[in-house]
């Protein structure tokens, strides 16, 4: 059943991915991205990841695209209108992709690998199955752990330094911010605002 | 004792077998009332939101349909059903059909881990007020695709202002939460709701258990006026209804929707209003929590903890929003903007810094 | 499956989708459907609309955004250290802190360095909303 869940959650973010980087609706692609970002918070949940849904649901779903709903707006060009995706660079693009993905499932397996050694080590307490499927959903976490209270001592006590570096990131933003979006930096001659934040806008698209 | 018999019968006769076949229909039931709690909040607050905007104006409100006119959002229900369904042809068809639904969600799923009687939460997750803050915060883009997709000049205003709203409130409203958090050690609404019923290190006298009410403290007292006039912004109520005035914008984003999208938007706008006040019952008035008594006797039992106080307070809620509504001019969006980010976002963050020492001195 | 701790946001989920589908539904059944040229135009308070409405907006909204977002970041680690500052400010030890206060002067100087940022916002004038 949570297998099911799962694809029925994992297919759909999937076309909802593709339909983000290939429709001329700009209109679209936002809706989609933001359908798919609320779907990772649906797996994320499905693993019993509470913390991680949350913020997702948060910043992503609730944040980060409306900032792009927002910066495109910006833009005369592109809102509203058909805009062209394909750039010709899809094959590097495609091989850049495929690269990361083969770099975060080393990663990924290479954790997984880790804690089925622990868990042998201990007497086997949960085997991993190989099933991609079941090591990702069906895995049982043990009771007595408790995702949310257990997050909190870790952040606060184990990893006070990039707690700290994480504000002065979040000033750096801000100041960024007032530099980039204030209307009295940006001396635009008759209302035209120059097409700014490529890179914004590269990753919403 | 004929009522218990017959509850028994319907019991044995209906829900016992079909709870033999399929045990699973137990997961159904918080969708049910959940259900039936929007449907029934909603149609009781479009008729009191016209007798109490008619009360404030000396007029007399819906008079016809129904004892004191209570039979009319049954009417406006069906008018809306009934109507014809119109998209305009320069709309972004699917998108403009698909916000309704993004709009609608959050206003549901957020009753997942609200506690409307002692028991009576659909899930008490671990989560829980976390959740419901992050749920709070996606309707924004429902309402941007909804003013966007129309291709309206009203409707893109609308939306752009309500989506520059919702999200310059949600930070107090975050930030007033955050204290309630301090205050309370945990994030699940029940918790919440029964560290409010008292404990043994309480200081309140046993006949007014009200006193230990979050409000009832210095930080609770500030948070939840932070979260009252946040929520006022949350919910497009005047004084910042803004997206939608309909002196200069029509009707904000939903200008081009009609029929049952539209109403879709209603139910889902007057929802949010009832879920708001549920939520600052819960977090700052003791929730379902008696304030007279917690264990009545005879008479008294009907006012012990209960769902009963949860519908008191939201409702004493909801009527100081309508109030608020129909005697506040509304704000500018520059003053809306110094509202937030000069007076309430300074304001939340002393506050925290009082919630420290409250945290400190009084206990967790 | 059923002892899922989140299944019931799945079937709100669900519920929710089939409650507005059902609404459009029955009204589908319900309503007339009588089309016209005029009913299809877009609504301008019976103006011929000029242009599309999908124009360019201030840059000031995307501000808000931005601003928006840190501070939504912000209160997402404020949470976790709410929910346990209690514990630790009355049972350090057991928490493995050295001192109560150590989780407050982290918070603090945590948001100090935002406000820092807020003031910073204040000054420049990006919190005031321009009109030109």
């Amino acid at each position: 059943m949570e297998t099911l869940v799962f694809f029925g959650l994992a297919v759909p973010i999937l076309v909802l991915a593709v339909v983000v980087v290939t429709t001329p609706h700009i209109l679209r692609a936002v809706v989609s991205l933001f359908l798919a970002l609320v779907g990772v918070a649906g797996l994320f949940f499905l693993m019993r990841a509470p913390i991680l849904g949350v913020m997702q649901l948060m910043i992503y779903a609730g944040g980060v695209v409306v900032l792009f709903a927002f910066a495109v707006m910006l833009v005369r060009r592109v809102t509203g209108e058909f805009v062209r995706q394909q750039t010709g660079l899809a094959g590097p693009a495609l091989v850049v992709g495929l690269l990361f993905f083969v770099v975060l499932m080393g990663i990924g397996s290479g954790y997984l690998a880790g804690l089925e050694d622990e868990a042998a080590a201990a007497g086997s307490v949960h085997p991993v199955s190989r099933d991609l499927a079941e090591r990702l959903v069906l895995t049982d976490v043990p009771e007595e752990i408790d995702p949310v209270e257990d997050f909190s001592p870790v952040m606060i006590r184990d990893y006070v330094i990039p707690f700290e570096i994480a504000s002065i990131l979040l000033l750096v933003a801000m100041i960024g911010a007032v530099l980039v979006g204030h209307p009295l930096e940006q001396k635009h001659p008759g209302g035209e605002i120059e097409p700014e934040e490529p890179a914004e806008e590269g990753e919403g698209a | 004792m004929a009522e218990r018999g017959w509850l028994e019968n319907w019991v044995n006769g209906i829900v016992q077998p079909l709870y033999e076949v399929a045990p699973w229909i137990v997961h159904l039931v918080p969708i049910l009332w959940i259900l039936i709690l929007i449907v029934g909040s909603v149609l009781i607050l479009i008729w009191a939101e016209r007798k109490v905007s008619a009360d404030i104006q000396s007029r007399v409100g819906p008079l016809h349909h129904g004892p004191y006119g209570l039979f009319q959002s049954i009417w406006d229900a069906l008018k809306l059903l009934t109507k014809e369904d119109t998209i305009p042809k320069q709309a972004d068809r699917l998108v403009f059909c698909v916000a309704p639904y993004i709009v609608f969600l959050p206003a549901i799923l957020a009753y997942v881990v609200i506690p409307v009687g002692n028991g009576l939460i659909a899930a008490d997750l671990n989560v829980g007020l976390w959740y419901l803050v992050a749920v709070g915060s996606i309707a924004v883009l429902g309402i941007i695709v909804a003013g966007w997709a129309s291709n309206n000049k009203w409707s893109l205003l609308g939306g752009m202002r309500a989506a520059a709203q919702l999200i310059t409130y949600e930070i107090p409203m975050f930030l007033s939460v955050v204290v309630i958090i301090m205050m309370a050690g945990t994030l699940s609404l029940d918790q919440i709701v029964r560290s409010q019923s008292g404990g043994s290190w309480s200081l309140a006298p046993p006949d007014a258990p009200f006193l230990n009410w979050n409000c009832f403290t210095l930080p609770g007292m500030i948070a939840a006026v932070l979260y009252l006039v946040a929520a006022l912004a949350e919910v497009n109520r005047q004084p910042f209804d803004l997206p939608e005035s309909e002196s200069e914008l029509v009707s904000g984003f939903n200008t081009e929707y009609s029929g049952m999208r539209f109403g879709i938007f209603f139910v889902a706008e007057f929802s949010n209003t009832a879920l708001v006040s549920g939520i600052a019952a819960t977090l700052f008035f003791g929730g379902w929590s008696s304030p007279i008594v917690s264990e009545g006797e005879g008479f008294w039992r009907i006012f012990g903890d209960g769902v009963l106080w949860y519908f008191v307070k939201i409702t004493i809620l909801i009527y100081c929003m309508m109030w608020v509504k129909w005697t506040l001019p509304r704000v500018r969006i520059d003053q809306m903007l110094q509202i937030a980010w000069k007076g309430l976002i300074p304001l939340a963050l002393i506050n925290i810094a009082i919630a420290v020492a409250h945290v400190a001195w009084v206990g967790a | 499956m059923t002892g899922h701790p989140y299944l019931q946001l799945l079937i709100m989920t669900v519920g929710g989708i089939l409650f507005v589908a059902a609404a459009m539904i029955v009204s589908w059944l319900l309503r007339p459907n009588r089309p016209s040229e005029v009913k299809a135009s877009t609504y301008e308070c019976g103006e011929e609309p000029v242009g599309s409405a999908w124009f360019q907006f201030p840059a000031q909204f995307y501000l808000i955004a931005l601003l928006f977002v840190v501070f939504e970041v912000e209160a997402a680690f404020l949470i976790p250290w709410a929910l346990k500052l209690g514990d630790f400010l009355h049972h350090a030890a057991a928490e493995g802190v050295g001192s109560p206060w150590f989780v407050v002067v982290e918070m603090a100087i945590f948001l100090a360095i935002l406000i820092l940022g807020w003031v910073y916002a204040l000054r420049k004038g990006a919190l005031e909303w321009i009109t030109e």
